[in-house]
C-alpha cells in the first residue's frame, strides 16, 4: 500500500494490489517527514485493466476471461484498490507521494475508538472494519460480545464500541434514528440491557409491550448471556401504577379522558370537564359531581328535583338533593349527551383501575436501581408520560435543589429516560403535554442527572431544540430523504456515509458522537435477551392450524378405515363439539386428505378413507 | 472552416471505390476460393476442461513488440524499443528486454535503409524474447503478435535460428495477424476473373466471405510467397467482426500447430477486433508509451544535447 497521485493536507489517496480497501478503516501512513499519520478511509474504489475491458477497444467477454483462467491466469489478479483517505489530523503541510501505507495496531488506534473500559460503559457492539485490529487487541477489549449477522452468531473480532455513561454529564442524551426494520429497536433493547448491568435507575415507556428481558436469546452461549430477571419490572397502566387524581390538571384529565376512548373527544365534552372538573378534586368528588348533573337532567327541570328534595326520607338523601340542585343551576345547561358521554369515559377509565394506584412502583424501582418498564395502550400512555415524567423528574430536581440550599431531603436517584416514537411526544411544530417537560429535560436534565434516550424513525419530525440536545446519536438504515437531510445537519456524518444510509444493513448504525468527536460505523451487538413479540404472526396461524389438524386426525385414527356406510356411526363416537353433522365430517376428513394423513381409496363398498 | 471541397473530392474517392470493387461478386469468390484454394473448416469453443488438455496445463505465451521514438525526423530522433514474453502462468515471470536506437550512431545510408534497420532491431528483439521464453516458459505454444513473414526479411539468420530452434524443442510458434496484407488469394482470383489490371489483396476479398468461427485452409499444392519462405498460413474469422485475421506457421509445425487453432478462436472476445485478448494484454503492457518516452528521455539525455540534436522545430510551435 502506498500513497499515490496529488495529495492535500487533509486527503490522500492510497493504493494496493494486494487487498480491498474497507469503508472507515483506520491506516497508518507513514511520511518520512511528518511521521505516522492517521487517516480514515472514506471512499473505496478497485480497478481492473481488463475487465470490463476496453483495451484499444476490446472488450473482453466473460467466458474468454473465463478461459484465461484455464489457462492459469486469473484477470482478477489485476485489479488494483483505492481508497481515498482523509487524515484525521490535518497536517502542516501535504503528504509525500509514495509514502508507505500500512494497517495500524491497537495501541496505535486505541484513543480514536476506545474512551471506556467495558465494565463503566455501555457495550453496543463492534466498530466496523476493525478486524485487522483484533490480534493487537488488549484483553480487557477482548470476547465481550456477539454478533448476529445473516442469521448466524459470531464472536467477536474488531474493537468494542463502548459508550461512556460517564460523560453523559458533559454530552447528555442519546437519539436512535432509523425506519422499521433498521435495527432500531434492537439497538435500544442492547443499551437497556446495558444500563440494567450497570443497576442504572430506568424509565421505559413502552406501548408496543415488547421491553421484556427474561427470554434468553436463543443460542447464545451461557457466557454471553446475562440475568435481567431481577434488574426490571414491567408495570402496566391500571394493573400496577396509575394516577393519583389530585395530580391532575383539567388539561390532563381532558386529554386523559380523551385518550380513553376510542374517536376524539367532541368540543361539548371537552367544556363539560373543564367546567366541572375542580383543583383538588379527588375521582369520587369529580365523579360523583357527573354523575348527580346526569340524573338531574334526566329528572328534567329544577321543579322536579325540587319536588324530589322535598319528599326525601332522610338528612342524607335531602342532601343529594340539595347538591343537584345546586349542580343543575349551575351546570344544567349542558348538552346532556356530552355529559353522558364524558361519565361512562371517566367510568370505564376507573375500571381499568387508573385511579386508584399511583406510580410508587416506578419509584422504588428507581430507588433500587432498577429499570421500570411502562406498559399501556399507546393513547394513555402518553397521557401518562406526562404525568409521570413530570412527577419523576420534579423529584429529582427537588432533591438536588433542595440539597444546594443545604435541606434535608428524601433520596431520588437520577435516572434514564427511554421511549421509542419520540416524535409523538415531542413533535416539531405543535404543543403537546409532554413536549414542555421533554424540552424542559433536554435543556436541563444534565444538571440534574436525568438524561433521555429517545427513538424515533422520523427525525425530521422531532422538536429541534430537543434534537440538538441528543449529544449521541445513533443513526440506522434511513431511507426518507427528508429524514437523511435532518440527520446529516444534526450530526457530523459526512455527505459520503449519509449517501450510505439507506443501504446500511440492519443492525449497522453510524454513531454521530460528541464523546467521540467524529462518526463511528458500529455493528450493534446482538441482543442478550429477546421479545416474545418476535414470532411471525403467520408462523403463530400455521402452528395453530397444524395442531388442530393433528387432534382431528388423532381423534379419528382410531376408526379408520372409514366406508361411506361408517360416517353415521363414527359421527355419535365423536366429540360433537367439533363435528357436528355427516357433511362436515366428510369435509373433515377430505382436509385430512389434502394434507396427507389419510388417504382415499375405492373399495368394492365405494370409497374408502384409510391411514396413508 | 469550409469543407464543402474536401467532401465532393472524398464523394469521388467513395464512387471510383464502388467501381472498383463492382466485379466482385461474393457468392463467385465464395466458389472460386473453395474450389480453387481450400474448404473452410469450423472452429469450436473449447471447455476449461478441454483447454487445459490441449496445453496440457502449461499455459500459452504471447509475444509482442513496442517501438516508439522521440525527436524529429530522420536522423534526428532516438527510439526506444521494448519486447515482452508474458506467459499465462503465474509463477512465470515475464521476460521483457529493451534496447535504443540511434540513427546518429549508424552509418548514414539513407532514411529508407534506417527504416529498415529499426525493425530489424525490433523484430530481434522480439526473437530474444521468443527465444528466452522457449527455453523458460513451460508453455508448449508461442503466440506472436503479427506475421511471422517479416522476421524473415527483417533479420534472416536470427529468424533461421530461431526456427530452428523452434523446431527442435518442439515449442510450436504461431503468428496471428489482424491486419492481413498479403495477395495471394488476390492473384489467383484476378486470373479467374480477368481482371487483371486492377489492384486486389487478399483482405478485400476476403470480407465477409468466412462466417465467424471459419477457418480457410489452402490445399497443400497451393503456391503463394509465403510457402516459398517456409511459412503456412491460414485465414481464420475469430469474431464478429467480418474482416479475416491470418494464422501464420512455421511449415515443419503446421500439422501440429493447427491443433490450437480451437483455442486461438475461443481466447478472442466475440465482440472484438479479431485476435486472442492474451496477444491483447501483452501488447497493452509492452506498448511504449509517449508518456514513458518523454520522461525517460528527459531526465536522461541533457538539456543541450535534447535542444542541439533532438527537439523537432514543429513541436515549438503553440
Amino acid at each position: 500500500m502506498q500513497v499515490a497521485g496529488i495529495t492535500n493536507q487533509q486527503e490522500v489517496y492510497v493504493v494496493s494490489d494486494k487487498s480491498p480497501f474497507k469503508i472507515n478503516q483506520i491506516l497508518i501512513i507513514e511520511d518520512e517527514s511528518q511521521g505516522n499519520l492517521r487517516g480514515e478511509v472514506v471512499e473505496t474504489t478497485s480497478y481492473n485493466k481488463y475487465i470490463p475491458l476496453n483495451i484499444n477497444g476490446e472488450m473482453a467477454d466473460s467466458k474468454v476471461l473465463q478461459s484465461l483462467r484455464s489457462l492459469g491466469y486469473n484477470v482478477d489478479d489485476n485489479t488494483i484498490y483505492i481508497a481515498r483517505v482523509r487524515l484525521i489530523v490535518e497536517t502542516e503541510y501535504p503528504v509525500s507521494t509514495g509514502s508507505r501505507v500500512r494497517l495500524p495496531e491497537f495501541h496505535e488506534v486505541k484513543d480514536l475508538f476506545v474512551k471506556s473500559s467495558p465494565d463503566k460503559g455501555l457495550v453496543l457492539g463492534v466498530i466496523k472494519s476493525t478486524e485487522e485490529l483484533n490480534e493487537t487487541l488488549e484483553d480487557e477489549y477482548r470476547d465481550l460480545q456477539c454478533i448476529f449477522q445473516d442469521g448466524k452468531i459470531y464472536p467477536q473480532t474488531g474493537v468494542p464500541f463502548i459508550f461512556d455513561i460517564r460523560s453523559m454529564q458533559q454530552y447528555p442524551h442519546i437519539g436512535i434514528f432509523g425506519g422499521s426494520g433498521s435495527g432500531k429497536s434492537f439497538g435500544m433493547r442492547v443499551i437497556l440491557e446495558e444500563l440494567m448491568s450497570l443497576n442504572i435507575p430506568t424509565v421505559v415507556l413502552d406501548p408496543h409491550y415488547e421491553m421484556d428481558f427474561t427470554l434468553s436469546s436463543d443460542g447464545l452461549d451461557e457466557k454471553y448471556r446475562g440475568d435481567f430477571s431481577n434488574k426490571f419490572k414491567c408495570l402496566e397502566i391500571g394493573k400496577h401504577i396509575g394516577v393519583k387524581f389530585t395530580d391532575l390538571s383539567t388539561n390532563d384529565l381532558i386529554s386523559l379522558i380523551g385518550a380513553a376512548s376510542a374517536g376524539t373527544l367532541t368540543e361539548p365534552m371537552v367544556n363539560v370537564i373543564s367546567q366541572i372538573h375542580k383543583p383538588r378534586d379527588t375521582y369520587f368528588t369529580f365523579e360523583e359531581r357527573l354523575s348527580l348533573l346526569r340524573e338531574a337532567q334526566e329528572l328534567g327541570s329544577e321543579k322536579k328535583i325540587q319536588d324530589r328534595l322535598n319528599g326525601a326520607e332522610d338528612e342524607i338523601e335531602k342532601d343529594r338533593y340539595k347538591r343537584m340542585l345546586e349542580i343543575y343551576r349551575q351546570y344544567g345547561s349542558l348538552p346532556s349527551a356530552s355529559v353522558n358521554g364524558v361519565h361512562w369515559r371517566l367510568q370505564s377509565l376507573y375500571r381499568e383501575g387508573l385511579f386508584t394506584n399511583d406510580i410508587k412502583m416506578i419509584e422504588n424501582c428507581l430507588l433500587e436501581g432498577k429499570m421500570a418498564v411502562v406498559q399501556g395502550q399507546i393513547k394513555i400512555l402518553n397521557v401518562f408520560a406526562t404525568y409521570i415524567i413530570n412527577n419523576l423528574y420534579h423529584k429529582r430536581r427537588d432533591y438536588r435543589d433542595g440539597l444546594q440550599r443545604g435541606e434535608a431531603a428524601e433520596f431520588f436517584p437520577p435516572f434514564v429516560l427511554a421511549f421509542d416514537e419520540s416524535h409523538n411526544f415531542a413533535p416539531k411544530g405543535y404543543e403537546t403535554s409532554a413536549k414542555s417537560i421533554i424540552k424542559e429535560i433536554a435543556q436541563e436534565g444534565r444538571k440534574y442527572g436525568v438524561f433521555l434516550i429517545l427513538a424515533t424513525q422520523r427525525p425530521t419530525l422531532l422538536d429541534e431544540t430537543v434534537t440538538a440536545q441528543l449529544n449521541t446519536k445513533l443513526v440506522f438504515r434511513t431511507v426518507r430523504a427528508s429524514d437523511i437531510e435532518t440527520i446529516q445537519k444534526e450530526t457530523d456524518i459526512s455527505p459520503e456515509e449519509a449517501k450510505r444510509l439507506p443501504y446500511l444493513r440492519s443492525g449497522d448504525a453510524f454513531i454521530s458522537s460528541a464523546i467521540f468527536g467524529r462518526t463511528i460505523p458500529v455493528r450493534i451487538r446482538m441482543a442478550k435477551s429477546t421479545s416474545n413479540h418476535t414470532e411471525n404472526p403467520f408462523d403463530e396461524l400455521f402452528e395453530m392450524l397444524n395442531k388442530k389438524d393433528i387432534e382431528l386426525y388423532e381423534m379419528i385414527k382410531p376408526h379408520l378405515p372409514v366406508y361411506p356406510d361408517d360416517l353415521l356411526s363414527l359421527l355419535n363416537k365423536l366429540d360433537g363439539n367439533r363435528v357436528r353433522d355427516v357433511d362436515s365430517l366428510i369435509r373433515t376428513l377430505e382436509v385430512l386428505v389434502e394434507k396427507g394423513y389419510i388417504r382415499k381409496n375405492k373399495t368394492i363398498f365405494g370409497e374408502a378413507y384409510e391411514t396413508a | 472552416m469550409k469543407l464543402e471541397d474536401l467532401r465532393g473530392r472524398l464523394m469521388a474517392v467513395d464512387k471510383k471505390f464502388k467501381e472498383m470493387y463492382e466485379g466482385l461478386e461474393r457468392n463467385k469468390i465464395k466458389s472460386i476460393i473453395y474450389d480453387k484454394m481450400g474448404k473452410p473448416v469450423s472452429l469450436k469453443k473449447l471447455s476449461g476442461y478441454e483447454i487445459e488438455n490441449i496445453t496440457e496445463k502449461r499455459g500459452i505465451v504471447g509475444v509482442d513488440g513496442s517501438i516508439n521514438s522521440y525527436g524529429g525526423i530522420y536522423p534526428h530522433y532516438i527510439s526506444l524499443i521494448q519486447s515482452m514474453a508474458k506467459s499465462t502462468l503465474p509463477k512465470e515471470e515475464d521476460i521483457i528486454l529493451q534496447d535504443v536506437y540511434v540513427p546518429l550512431f549508424e552509418d548514414e545510408d539513407g532514411q529508407a535503409e534506417d527504416e529498415l534497420k529499426r525493425r530489424a532491431r525490433m523484430s530481434k528483439l522480439e526473437l530474444q524474447a521468443a527465444s528466452f521464453a522457449m527455453e523458460s516458459f513451460s508453455s508448449k505454444v508461442i503466440f506472436m503478435d503479427g506475421s511471422l513473414m517479416h522476421y524473415g526479411i527483417d533479420c534472416p539468420s536470427e529468424w533461421k535460428k530461431f526456427k530452428e530452434k523452434a523446431i527442435s524443442t518442439g515449442k510450436i510458434i504461431i503468428g496471428i495477424t489482424e491486419e492481413v496484407k498479403t495477395k495471394d488469394i488476390a492473384e489467383i482470383l484476378k486470373t479467374e476473373l480477368n481482371l487483371n489490371d486492377s489492384i486486389l489483396y487478399d483482405r478485400e476479398v476476403l470480407f465477409g466471405i468466412l462466417n465467424e468461427g471459419e477457418m480457410l485452409e489452402f490445399r497443400r499444392d497451393l503456391k503463394s510467397k509465403k510457402s516459398e519462405s517456409g511459412i503456412k498460413s491460414c485465414y481464420v474469422r475469430l469474431s464478429e467482426d467480418p474482416q479475416v485475421a491470418g494464422l501464420d506457421f512455421i511449415e515443419e509445425q503446421y500439422v501440429e500447430a493447427l491443433k490450437y487453432a480451437d483455442l486461438i478462436y475461443t481466447l478472442t472476445p466475440e465482440k472484438g477486433r479479431g485476435i486472442p485478448l492474451w496477444l491483447d494484454i501483452v501488447d497493452k503492457e509492452v506498448k511504449v508509451t509517449d508518456e514513458m518516452v518523454k520522461s525517460l528521455v528527459e531526465s536522461t539525455i541533457s538539456r543541450e544535447i535534447r535542444e542541439m540534436l533532438l527537439n523537432p522545430k514543429r513541436s515549438k510551435r503553440g
